[in-house]
């Protein structure tokens, strides 16, 4: 996709919208730069946060003298700290989410990916971008500032994923968690469609103290096949094949399959307490940024 | 169990082509999925399917087999409740016009079918129609193609008649047949006795049986339609109308006559359950003198029934007589001819007759004169009227007395000689060898009118007093007698008799007849023709052409209420319930074409 393409997404109007929003993040996380987000520390924001006793040294700016009034005690006001965050996301770039031509899975997990990025750079966020298959293809490096966004958009058209890879979800994301010394909030673009499961991967993630958000896409036609009768099914990623007759029966009990196969991510996810999304790639893009996240808590 | 067509085995040799091309059936088609992940899980959950759908690739080939040797079978025709050995029937079809009512024709037809169905290698099958004479629909056969074809165009006859005839020409057919045989007669009431068993039946005669067809229906029907000349005004018709009411409730009948289809009456009455009633009508003369006379009388309600709704009679045609009268000057003989408007009168002197002016008239009248060289030998080929003089009168005139008219005389109808008063009268001379002599008058010296008829039809009227040798010129009686006389010598076509349909026309010598009723026509016939349609057939002979008119104009056949045939629908599920065997094969194999097709579509065989 050229990056006309990919930015003709975000013209003028959207992007204004876009900046009404900001990323949210679940836990409350520390940074390394002054930014619009609380962190743990205490410093020197307008956000008041705790009391301590007064130390020699102090701020006599930040002595409470209310306090020192009623009590007779000196004691210092806490301010938190507004550090800034890193945002990583993680797109799934295995062949199962590029298996037709005119999938939609891979240009909407790519257009989104774009999307959160904005809005982590507008939010003085540092944001890096991390394409993963059967391990991790590719990363971008940090990004800050709006100015950077059109670098986003350049890695993102320019990383050419390999004709046939398969997923490792557990591999490809541990390799990620084992990177990241300093949590933050991980956002993982994926189909959820990795045979050794998904669990392992998100709870590497999770383990570092990240604040994770998971955004599953399936494509319609991943539920249904669209033809009936003696089949010879081949995996998109492995290249195996099976033999199935699709009877009307079958394809109802692989549809209830798929359903299963999402309330499990979605289940895990809750109970993990890590935010989940699911994008069907028949609703719009802005549909899904603009209504979808703010409903999953994605963004406010 | 026989097979009427054991042959069809023989194309089993097709079973291995099916299994053939059911191998070269398409493969199984590659289709690319995201994952095999999920259906992985599916098919690991639902073990059962996996060999249900195994199973539907072969069921499909099943099917197929199955389909095929069902057409297989049903190609030979098995037959588990045929006796073996030969068997011959016979089929008496009514062909008789009742069989038109409603659907009892289209019934009987069926019916039909399906008993010749059964035609094969040991049964032969015949077809007789049944309408007052046996008609022969096909001749055995084991070849029911053959047999239904041969009912394909069959119509019913619109007359009656009885089917003894057909019944016993089908017995005397089986009668030299070999094995068993069989007599089945088709149509809408029980046989009489003695026509389902006739008297001395041999022991061996075939077991007859009956399929009743139609229902029993009310019906209207016009029986009969006559005319005759008004005895008052022979120039005018009077017509007699029979009407029946066949149904089981008083009903009100409407008929209409009508005259080259022209309404000249229209007539109502109530009649009572099975009632037949006359009915008369007058056609003035003046209506018969323009037109060609084709008389119809119709029921103006229509019925399930229609062939008796109409009937028919031709009124022959009554163009204005040309009349040639030689006369020096006679104003009582011109003036009772001028009076009759149906007379076109020329007159001419004596001196200016020649014998060739004869041919353009129809009639000539010698006034008490006579060509020189006339002789009843050579006369013309007109009628001929001679008042006085007649050839070959030699006598001296005699008084006249002792008057004697013959009533029943033509030529004396209205006519009254009681008052009339003759000077004397010339004896007329003998006739010719051949000829019929009828006196209208005598006297105690002689006939004073004679009409004579050569063999070949050539009319002469003879008087033996002139016009003016009487009073009778002076009496209301003078111009009918001329009219009454004129008229007898045209002799015009007369009306011929009304036949009933089913009846043979013999045709005289030198006579044809249409082969079909109306007014065009393409074949004509000199032979005995069976008139089975009702209408107007033509018929000519070297001088003259005159129409026949044919109804049905049978009661029995009109009479719908003894009909006792089950109706259609229940001889349609009487059909159903009798399919041949081959004919529940071919059903089952559409049955199972419909499932395969069915489960084909649902993907469930491939």
């Amino acid at each position: 996709m050229a990056e006309a393409e990919l930015t003709e997404v975000f013209d003028a109007a959207f992007l204004r919208r876009l900046e009404n929003l900001h990323l949210q993040v679940r836990k409350v996380l520390s940074g390394s730069l002054r930014a619009e987000r609380r962190s743990r520390k205490t410093g020197s924001s307008l956000e008041f946060a705790d009391y301590r006793n007064y130390a020699p040294g102090d701020d006599l700016r930040r002595v409470d003298w209310s306090i020192y009034a009623r009590i007779d005690r000196l004691m210092t006001k806490l301010y938190e700290e507004e550090e800034d965050l890193e945002v990583a996301i993680l797109l799934d770039a295995s062949t199962s989410m590029r298996w037709q031509a005119d999938s939609q899975k891979w240009t909407l997990a790519r257009e989104l990916a774009a999307s959160l990025s904005y809005l982590g750079l507008t939010g003085l966020d540092r944001v890096g971008l991390w394409v993963f298959d059967s391990t991790l293809r590719a990363e971008s490096g940090i990004f800050r500032g709006r100015s950077d966004f059109h670098s986003v958009i350049r890695f993102l058209r320019n990383y050419r994923p390999d004709a046939r890879t398969a997923t490792d979800m557990g591999e490809s994301l541990t390799r990620f968690a084992r990177m990241k010394r300093r949590p933050g909030l991980a956002i993982v673009l994926t189909d959820c469609l990795d045979p050794a499961g998904f669990e392992r991967g998100f709870s590497a993630i999770l383990g570092r103290h990240f604040a994770l958000h998971v955004i599953q896409l399936m494509d319609p036609a991943e539920t249904t096949l669209g033809e009936t009768g003696d089949l010879r099914l081949r995996d998109s990623e492995t290249g195996e094949e099976i033999a199935v007759t699709a009877s009307p029966a079958l394809l109802r009990a692989y549809a209830a399959e798929v359903e299963r196969f999402r309330d499990g991510v979605k289940t895990w996810c809750q109970r993990a307490g890590a935010g989940y999304s699911f994008i069907d790639t028949r609703q719009t893009f802005e549909d899904v940024v603009l209504r979808l996240f703010r409903r999953d808590g994605l963004l406010r | 169990m026989n097979f009427l067509f054991p042959a069809a085995f023989f194309l089993a040799v097709l079973i291995p082509a099916i299994i053939a091309l059911y191998l070269q059936r398409p493969r199984q088609r590659l289709h690319e999925v995201p994952s095999l992940m999920l259906w992985q899980r599916v098919l690991e959950r639902e073990p059962r399917k996996r060999f249900l759908g195994r199973l539907r690739r072969w069921l499909s080939l099943l099917l197929q087999l199955l389909i095929f040797l069902l057409l297989l079978l049903a190609l030979a025709r098995p037959d588990f409740f045929r006796p073996q050995g030969q068997r011959s029937t016979v089929i008496v079809l009514d062909l008789r016009a009742r069989m038109q009512a409603g659907n009892t024709f289209f019934d009987a037809i069926a019916a039909a079918r399906q008993a010749s169905a059964g035609a094969g290698a040991d049964e032969q099958i015949a077809i007789l129609g049944a309408a007052g004479t046996p008609r022969i629909i096909s001749p055995f056969s084991s070849d029911p193609i053959q047999l239904r074809q041969s009912l394909a165009s069959l119509t019913p006859s619109d007359g009656g008649g009885s089917l003894d005839e057909t019944l016993g020409l089908a017995r005397d057919l089986l009668a030299g047949r070999p094995g068993a045989t069989r007599l089945l007669v088709i149509t809408d009431r029980p046989l009489p006795e003695n026509s389902a068993t006739p008297a001395g039946s041999a022991a061996n005669a075939p077991a007859t049986q009956v399929i009743l067809t139609g229902s029993p229906l009310d019906n209207a029907a016009i029986l009969e339609l006559a005319q005759a000349p008004l005895p008052a005004s022979p120039q005018s018709a009077e017509v007699f109308v029979k009407v029946a009411n066949f149904a089981a409730a008083p009903r009100d009948i409407e008929w209409e006559l009508r005259l080259d289809g022209r309404t000249i009456d229209l007539q109502s009455q109530k009649l009572a359950p099975g009632e037949q009633r006359d009915f008369s009508s007058i056609v003035p003369a003046e209506s018969l003198q323009s037109l060609t006379g084709f008389l119809e009388a119709r029921l103006t309600s229509g019925d399930k029934f229609p062939v008796d709704d109409t009937a028919r009679t031709w009124l022959p045609v009554q163009r204005r007589t040309p009349v040639l009268l030689i006369s020096a000057g006679n104003p009582y003989l011109e003036g009772a001819l001028k009076a009759d408007p149906s007379i076109a009168l020329e007159i001419l002197t004596p001196d200016a007759w020649r014998a060739s002016l004869a041919a353009s008239f129809r009639v000539v009248v010698f006034d008490d004169w006579l060509p020189a060289d006339l002789t009843l030998a050579n006369l013309p080929a007109s009628g001929v009227l001679f008042f006085g003089k007649v050839p070959g009168a030699t006598g001296q005139p005699l008084p006249v007395a002792d008057l004697t008219a013959d009533p029943r005389s033509p030529l004396l109808w209205n006519v009254d000689f009681t008052t009339t008063r003759f000077a004397n009268a010339t004896p007329l001379p003998p006739a010719p060898a051949g000829w019929r002599i009828t006196p209208a008058v005598t006297s105690a010296s002689g006939p004073l009118v004679l009409a004579l008829e050569s063999p070949e039809g050539r009319r002469v009227v003879a008087t033996a007093f002139p016009v003016a040798g009487s009073n009778f010129p002076l009496k209301a009686a003078f111009p009918l007698f001329i009219s009454n006389t004129v008229h007898w010598l045209a002799a015009g076509p007369a009306a011929l008799p009304n036949l009933r349909a089913g009846q043979v026309y013999l045709p005289a010598e030198g006579e044809s007849i249409a082969t079909t009723p109306g007014e065009k026509h393409d074949t004509w016939s000199t032979t005995p023709t069976l008139l089975d349609r009702v209408g107007f057939y033509e018929r000519t002979d070297a001088h003259s052409s005159s129409w026949l008119s044919v109804n049905t104009a049978d009661a029995a056949e009109s009479d719908l209420r003894a009909a006792t045939g089950s109706g259609g629908l229940l001889l349609s599920a009487a059909r159903f319930a009798g399919f041949q065997l081959w004919q529940w094969l071919a059903l089952a194999a559409a049955t199972l074409i419909l499932l395969e097709w069915w489960l084909h579509h649902r993907r469930m065989t491939e």
